[in-house]
């Protein structure tokens, strides 16, 4: 069903770029004929009709111009020879682009966790990891971090809001599952939870430092991993505490019990 | 022999770090039997920790305790080895299972088996249609299905156990029963979810 709708909805708009880019003269053969190469090879399902990644790869050239928008999607079109309407491909919008940029983000992320945690020279692993797959990926938002704050507006748009956090996620996630980390218990939700903390407000400290190279964010980020460290000790003392209630609760029921003669070690 | 180790070790590292993440529904059948196992090891410990001495039903609880944590163990396993989300309300599970436990215990030998009986027949029914969607899906996840089909067969032994052991003579038996076979129900259906 969504193949189907998908791929009429993508003959409309094909129908539409054709329309307007015979205008476009000089350029309508070319492709309209690319066109239907691509419909040709989006039958096995995986890519839905042009080659979309083409244009948005294209098109984050445009972003320090014209921001995360479909001014940015129609240049972008363009300049690796589509017509400029060819942004009729992405309906929602800048979302789209951030969406691409996002996942290619990750994806490289996941290389880099890879790479880092399988190399013969001293692999790392537990919080090193983390903390430098944390720099490793705010350093790719330096190309196009004087736009990030509209990214993140854009992000945060109700209809957006829940593909961002689930995109976000799956990244801590990842994170964690490289840097060794196999809880089955509430512990899952408390790292991630942590690591969403610390990276977004990295995140935001980053998008107003002024300094060479963001050396003030990493020095920030620095020292919110030295806050998690003393926040898990905290914590690691604290389950002491509930521990200790728990073993003087458990002791006072069985005093009870034996009390009211119910306990097995009654006389 | 050098290399042969060297290769072992890179495929073993292969496995261990690019597992990719599980499909939707598998994840979901993972989350909630993985929530299930560590509710029933909840209330198999409140009971021992009031059944615990008891001549009669002491041994007969530890036995049925003892599989309950090897059905754990293999649920932890899958958890881990297949990146499975787990449930967000596992300290629910933890207090309300072996408050389960404690009390039925509390009201008598008989209550405690009652329990056991409702619990061990919400699960197997629940094992059951997962048993059936699992042998729906196209691709045929064998691991799966046999350790869901072991862990069923248990619980239904564990079911078996209880009704010998004077389950249905507890005080309000059906009551008790059927309030415990919901509560089970609206367990199973948060853990899938959350």
């Amino acid at each position: 069903m969504y193949m189907y709708t998908n791929m009429s909805s993508f003959r409309f708009r094909l129908s539409f770029i054709g329309i307007f880019s015979s205008v476009n003269i000089r350029n309508s053969s070319r492709v309209s004929s690319r066109l239907f190469c691509s419909e040709a090879k989006s039958n096995d399902g995986s890519s839905p009709g042009i080659d979309r990644k083409l244009i948005l790869d294209s098109s984050l050239q445009f972003v320090s111009q014209y921001g995360w928008s479909v001014k940015a999607l129609e240049s972008g079109a363009k300049a690796v020879d589509f017509p400029g309407v060819a942004h009729g491909l992405f309906p929602s919008g800048g979302i789209e682009l951030i969406e691409h940029f996002e996942f290619d983000c990750n994806a490289r992320l996941i290389k880099y966790l890879e790479d880092m945690t399988t190399r013969d020279n001293e692999p790392l692993k537990g919080g090193r990891l983390v903390q430098s797959a944390v720099e490793e990926r705010l350093q790719m938002l330096i190309p196009y971090i004087d736009k990030w704050p509209e990214a993140l507006s854009i992000k945060a748009y109700p209809s957006n809001a829940v593909g961002s956090l689930e995109r976000a996620s799956q990244m801590f996630d990842d994170i964690w599952y490289y840097a060794g980390d196999r809880s089955t218990d509430f512990n899952w939700y408390t790292k991630r939870g942590i690591l969403a903390a610390v990276y977004c407000t990295t995140e935001l400290y980053m998008i107003q430092d002024k300094s060479v190279n963001f050396q003030d964010t990493w020095d920030f980020l620095r020292r919110r991993f030295q806050d998690t460290r003393t926040f898990t000790e905290c914590r690691q003392q604290a389950e002491g505490i509930v521990g200790g209630a728990y073993e003087f609760g458990s002791a006072a029921i069985t005093t009870v019990m034996n009390l009211v003669g119910f306990g097995s070690r009654n006389r | 022999m050098m290399k042969v180790r060297r290769l072992a070790v890179s495929l073993l590292r292969c496995r261990y770090y690019s597992t990719p993440r599980p499909h939707p529904a598998i994840d979901r059948i993972i989350r909630v039997d993985h929530a299930g196992e560590y509710g029933a090891d909840r209330i198999y410990t409140g009971q021992m920790a009031v059944l615990g001495t008891h001549p009669s039903a002491g041994p007969v609880v530890k036995h049925m305790w003892e599989q309950e944590k090897a059905h754990l163990e293999l649920f932890e396993r899958l958890v881990k080895e297949r990146r499975v989300r787990p449930t967000a309300l596992m300290p629910l599970w933890n207090i309300a299972g072996y408050a389960l436990g404690a009390g039925s215990a509390l009201l008598g030998k008989e209550a405690a088996m009652a329990c056991t009986v409702a619990v061990e027949q919400a699960i197997g029914e629940h094992y059951n249609d997962q048993l059936r969607e699992l042998l729906n899906r196209e691709e045929k996840d064998e691991e799966l299905l046999k350790s869901i089909k072991d862990c069923r067969d248990d619980e239904l032994d564990h079911l078996e156990t209880g009704l010998e052991h004077d389950a249905e003579q507890a005080p309000a038996y059906e009551i008790f029963s059927q309030i415990i076979r919901t509560g089970c129900k609206t367990a199973i259906w948060l853990s899938e979810r959350i």
